[in-house]
């Protein structure tokens, strides 16, 4: 009987010791962790993170409340999970983030894995205050900051970043008011982003989502509102790109670009899928590719994309900034199913931090596809799109002819920042191509609602072009020369 | 306590009174986030610099919205390339002076200059209504016409810079000169159309008065001027329809 | 008394003014965010010069800088509707006259007035945090006092000066930067009804009358991190007088309801009836005459104290009297019960009494004049304090020896409060220099033991105890009366 009793408790005890290892909830409550919104539960939550992670991890539940935080590392095997009316409150203080490190966000992990931020709670920075408070700090020199335009240039926290973790999943959260980027997944492997919102007009470079030299990342279902842009490929590494990401059922609201490769681009971009997106209320492009550092990017797929008032409907461009030697590359990019319509007025109006006013004057910005010289942008497919411009263009406004000489002065401006707007006037109302190789439209419908002095499409540098069934419209422009070529070959 | 080299040399501006020295908005704790109401903010900001001997407010890109605002001698506004200061549409919140309404004002001020590439925001679509409301509840006896707000007046100044800031969205006239003299306008997009009546320049008893490559698109007259005022050289400077200004 | 009346019988027949405006009207927005100012203030103005009339806050919130209130214009704040505080420093006026920020000013404006269930939310302690930041900067000046902005660059809720004819009815004051509201040199004020909430920063007082005619301040409910309901005279050639405080409620973490403590002219005819105070790390009750000013013909009737500190302290000093004779007469204090707690009785507020004049045990109520200005006719009647006891000799000690009681120093220049004189010789109540105090049926309790009698007198010209009750545990046949350089004191068991 003592032998089976002993078998008894042992099979207890073993019971006992796998159930302590397995995955198990947590209430937020029991780690002393306060939803008061003005407790300070930094070091709470922390300690929480730690112990489930160390006890064969779990999810740490966070109910209705106002959880004030600083800082938080997360830590492998565990998910914050932030229930319905929760809040994760970023303090406003900036002391109680990790300033002056690389490292500066609310929740931060590094090189962990199997974690997860999930719920119906939210995330909110308090991004403008926190800013603010970091302004003042560093105005009574106790921060070190150097200032751009006049805001402070470091030592904004984000609300959310991850560098080297693998198997991260991040569902239903909605991610409010950071003071600078929104959430960053660098080098990271494995990423589910399904069905969040994320709402950030907080304050400057407010990116919504940044997808940095990442393996493997799904981002789906999901909506994004931000003052900067708003879902945003980028790669930092030249050694690393941005390999198999898909974007999926998203919509994009920004004030910047509403979907955006780069603008830091040193590694690259490789089977990128972007399908049935919406973009709208863009100050700049609804799709735009930038690789002025030296990054390659291949076999991109963009299919059913719709936007709408968005200043600018797609802007590819290679530069030549902090390329160091390398080539930038863009060189398979397919692009269909696309209605896109721009309107005459600025179309992030109403944004506290609007796109700003800039390389005026110049009538409304064209579509654009711009290499470098010897750089051609290559195999590009333009199949069943159709781009809506308001038209209007005033040449006493702005002017760029078509003479071979106004064509060829536009500057190459291979070292600015990419930007659609950087040429200021463009000579062409719906297509401008320069430095192309490859190109493919079929079944393109342009539109201007107004009369242009423009013509619609101008290619300069441009070789082996097709065109398929493209229709103008313009009023009263019936048997207007719509397409100038330049330096130009179409392909029989 | 350590504080920012500008501040120490704000301090120790009453001896060397020759420096043109620069300030950050921020400093005077501006903040562009198109909510917060500026105008006393930026008023002491001006006043300040003034009276320590002049130098330049800066002001980087964003939206500063700011109720009317007084130009003092020896400021310079840049308004940096993205910087717009945008107009608060209270009824009461432009400058009010002899009877007419402004949203920037100088008077009896000289060496002023307004540079940059950024833009002065009238915001004239908001502004009307709260005029017509005003006149409509028989608080303001003035017609409507005589209320709109003039986006930036000077009277009796000299020494007026306008380097390259677009004036945009006036609810009445957009740049107004009374008895002003030495006046340089240069490399400006005008455009209000709010106005019917609204003119680009208005010019009173205002001498050596020169503008350069100014593009001046407005509902009503891109200039005009008593017969007292004198233009010292108009170059490239077009209406819409490409017509040079006389 | 019949002053009092006739006053009230005028305040209530003050006639209903004109005509009702929406402030919305003249485009001042509710929306928490839109800067009304100068929108207000062009309405106050237009109100003003239109014949005069209810300005009408409907349910929003109004943010705005510093507004000044013209003749014959009522702000009425319905309820849900608050006046917030821009949170600029910049917004504020520093007006030249006053040399006080204030969010609401009236200068020299007769029939005016704030009613309603709304609030005025100066957001004070914001307010000081930013401006304290523009100190920082150096675009302010201000030398700082406590690590904090100094009171007068601070904004106040509301600073009426020189003003005729005032109704401040229903409404809610809440966090202001510095003092809440002050009259000064006002006359004719009737506060009725009013809710302050003013414990977030610094000296944040609930009222302050300063100079005044004709005042009645009633039905009010004062909550203040600095002294609640206070008087003040900042003029040597002005007077606080003619004032009822009746069913009023006041808690502290400074006094409850104070004459002072700049105390220039002075103040005559009081009338305080039915009075609460709570909570309050100093005195319920404390008149102090410190800069030359009179206290004269003060009757209190009616008070419930309850977790005070210190009951009562009656104080001449000659701190700033500039050969100004200060003068103390003709108080009569009854129908109080007062307790006093062991622990800190202001815990829990933001800006707690700060801990200070140790070591001592718990203060008596005290009537404390100077060897050549007695306090005189003070009467005492119908009075119950009930104190902790239990003073320690071990960690301070007074005895009553000649020499114990003289070595109290006099601290005439000092600042006046109870706790200043440190360990006193009683518990229950402390004489000196005073003339003709009669106390009539007062019981005083001691819930332990004290080493110290209950009543000390040192220097008291006359006077009587008639009616005494004392009930000390364990005090056994102790004396509780102690006379020192006393004469033509009758004592009366």
């Amino acid at each position: 009987m003592s032998a089976v009793k002993r078998i008894v408790s042992f099979v207890a005890l073993l019971a006992c010791s796998i159930g302590m290892l397995q995955a198990k909830d947590y209430n937020a409550s029991f780690f002393g962790i306060k939803s008061n919104g003005t407790t300070l539960n930094t070091t709470s939550i922390q300690r929480a993170i730690d112990y489930i992670s160390a006890n064969g991890g779990g999810k740490l539940k966070f109910y209705v409340g106002r959880y004030l935080t600083g800082t938080i590392h997360m830590k492998s095997n565990v998910t914050l999970h932030l229930e319905e009316g929760a809040v994760l409150l970023g303090s406003t203080n900036i002391n109680d983030y990790n300033v002056g490190t690389p490292n500066n966000a609310l929740i931060y992990a590094k090189g962990v894995e199997n974690i997860g931020i999930t719920g119906k709670g939210v995330i909110d920075g308090q991004g403008r205050e926190v800013a603010y408070n970091l302004m003042d700090l560093i105005h009574k020199g106790i921060i070190e900051d150097p200032l751009d335009y006049d805001r402070p240039r470091n030592n904004r926290p984000k609300a959310i970043y991850m560098r080297e973790c693998n198997n991260v999943t991040i569902k239903r959260i909605t991610v409010k008011n950071s003071a600078d980027w929104v959430s960053v997944y660098d080098q990271c492997k494995d990423v589910l982003v399904d069905s969040i919102t994320i709402d950030s007009k907080a304050f400057w470079n407010n990116d919504g989502i940044d997808i940095v030299d990442c393996q493997n990342f799904k981002l789906l279902n999901s909506y994004v509102d931000a003052a900067d842009d708003a879902i945003c490929l980028k790669s930092h590494d030249a050694s690393k790109l941005n390999e198999n990401v898909e974007i999926r059922n998203c919509t994009a609201r920004s004030s910047a670009n509403g979907i955006k490769f780069g603008t830091v681009s040193a590694g690259g971009y490789k089977n990128i899928r972007i399908i049935n997106n919406k973009v709208y209320d863009t100050f700049r492009s609804a799709f735009t590719i930038a690789t002025p550092d030296g990054g390659i990017v291949e076999n991109v797929l963009v299919d059913s994309l719709y936007a709408y008032n968005t200043g600018n409907a797609i802007y590819l461009r290679i530069g030549a900034r902090w390329n160091k030697g390398r080539k930038g590359a863009i060189k398979g990019v397919t692009m269909q199913n696309i209605y896109i319509e721009v309107p005459a007025e600025k179309p992030d109006a109403g944004y506290a931090y609007e796109g700003p006013v800039e390389d005026n004057p110049r009538n409304i910005s064209p579509a654009s596809i711009i290499g470098l010289k010897g750089q051609p942008i290559e195999d590009i497919i333009l199949r069943n799109v159709e781009i809506v411009y308001p038209g209007g263009s005033n040449p006493n406004y702005a002017f760029r002819g078509v003479s071979a000489k106004e064509l060829d002065a536009i500057p190459e401006m291979a070292e600015a920042y990419p930007e659609f707007s950087q040429f200021k006037e463009l000579p062409a109302w719906a297509f401008y191509l320069r430095h192309v190789d490859g190109i493919q439209f079929e079944n393109v419908k342009l539109i201007a609602k107004e009369k242009e002095y423009r013509p619609a499409i101008v290619m300069d540098d441009v070789k082996n072009a097709s065109l398929k069934q493209v229709d103008y419209q313009e009023p009263g422009k019936k048997g207007k020369k719509q397409l100038v070529l330049h330096n130009s070959t179409l392909k029989k | 306590m350590k504080k920012l080299l500008y501040i120490i040399i704000l301090l120790a501006l009453p001896f060397g009174k020759v420096f043109a020295v620069d300030y950050n908005a921020s400093a005077f704790g501006c903040v562009s986030d198109g909510q917060t109401n500026n105008t006393r903010s930026i008023q002491a900001a001006i006043d300040m610099i003034s009276a320590k001997g002049g130098g330049t407010l800066n002001f980087y890109v964003g939206r500063y919205l700011t109720g009317g605002l007084e130009l003092k001698s020896n400021v310079t506004i840049n308004l940096h390339e993205g910087a717009i200061l945008v107009a608060s549409p209270g009824f009461y919140d432009f400058i009010q002076k002899a009877g007419k309404r402004y949203f920037i004002y100088a008077e009896k001020q000289e060496n002023i200059k307004i540079i940059g590439k950024g833009v002065i925001l009238g915001q004239a679509a908001l502004v009307a209504p709260n005029i017509q409301n005003q006149v409509n509840k028989g608080f303001v006896k003035e017609s409507v016409d005589s209320l709109l707000p003039t986006l930036v007046g000077f009277s009796h100044c000299q020494q007026i810079t306008l380097d390259g800031i677009m004036l945009r969205d006036a609810s009445g006239d957009v740049l107004d000169l009374d008895h002003c003299s030495q006046v340089t306008l240069k490399n400006q997009l005008i455009k209000a159309h709010a106005s019917p009546k609204g003119a680009g320049l208005r010019l009173a008893a205002s001498t050596e008065v020169s503008l350069d490559s100014m593009y001046v698109d407005v509902a009503g007259k891109a200039l005009v001027k008593d017969a007292s005022s004198k233009i010292s050289r108009i170059n490239k400077s077009v209406t819409p329809n490409g017509k040079p200004i006389k | 008394m019949k002053r009092l009346l006739t006053l009230i019988m005028c305040l209530c027949c003050l006639q209903v003014l004109a005509k009702d405006y929406d402030v919305k009207d003249f485009g001042v927005e509710g929306n928490g965010t839109t800067l009304n100012t100068r929108s207000i203030q062009a309405a106050i103005d237009y109100v003003s010069t239109h014949g005069g009339g209810r300005l009408v806050f409907t349910p929003g919130n109004y943010v705005t800088g510093t507004i000044y209130m013209k003749s014959n214009v009522i702000l009425h704040l319905e309820r849900g509707a608050s006046i917030l505080g821009s949170l600029n420093p910049w917004d504020y006026d520093k007006d030249p006259y006053i040399n006080w920020k204030s969010l609401i000013y009236a200068i020299k404006q007769e029939n005016i007035g704030i009613t309603g269930q709304g609030i005025i939310n100066g957001r004070g302690f914001d307010n000081a945090m930013n401006t304290l930041n523009l100190v920082h900067r150096g675009l302010i000046e201000d030398e700082l006092k406590y690590d904090r902005v100094r009171e007068w660059n601070r904004p106040e809720n509301i600073y009426f000066r020189e003003c005729k004819n005032i109704k401040m009815i229903g409404i809610t004051l809440k966090d202001p930067g510095s003092w809440n509201q002050t009259y000064d040199q006002c006359q004719n004020i009737l506060v009725d009804s009013m809710t302050v909430d003013s414990k977030s920063y610094w000296n944040n007082d609930g009222i302050d009358i300063v100079d005044c005619k004709d005042v009645v301040i009633r039905n009010s409910h004062f909550d203040a991190a600095d002294d609640a309901i206070c008087f003040k005279s900042h003029d040597a050639n002005a007077i606080c007088e003619n004032v009822l405080v009746e069913n009023c409620t006041a808690r502290s973490s400074a006094s409850g309801l104070k004459f002072g403590t700049v105390s220039r002219g002075g103040f005559r005819n009081f009338v305080i009836r039915n009075l609460t105070v709570y909570d309050t790390y100093r005195s319920a009750i404390t008149f102090a005459a410190v800069d030359g000013g009179l206290v004269e013909n003060i009757l209190v009737d009616g008070v419930r104290s309850i977790n005070t500190g210190n009951v009562i302290f009656l104080r001449i000093g000659d701190r700033w009297s500039k050969g100004k004779r200060p003068v103390m007469r003709n108080i009569t204090i009854k129908n109080v019960y007062a307790e006093v707690p062991m622990d800190k009785p202001d815990k829990g507020y933001n800006y707690e009494g700060p801990i200070e004049d140790l070591p001592r045990n718990i203060s008596p109520a005290s009537i404390i004049g100077l060897p050549n200005h007695l306090i005189e006719n003070v009467t005492l009647e119908n009075i119950e304090m009930v104190y902790p006891g239990a003073g320690n000799p071990y960690y301070a000690k007074r005895g009553l020896t000649p020499e114990e009681l003289d070595g109290i120093p006099e601290m005439e220049a000092a600042y006046p409060e109870f706790s200043q004189f440190k360990e006193l010789p009683a518990w229950g109540f402390y004489i000196r220099h005073a003339k003709n105090i009669n106390f009539k049926n007062v019981t005083f309790r001691a819930m332990a033991p004290d080493y110290r009698p209950s009543i000390v007198a040192d220097d008291l010209q006359g006077g009587s105890f008639t009616g005494m009750t004392f009930d000390e545990v364990k005090a056994g046949n102790k004396e509780q009366i102690f006379l020192h350089n006393s004469k033509n004191v009758e004592i009366q068991k």
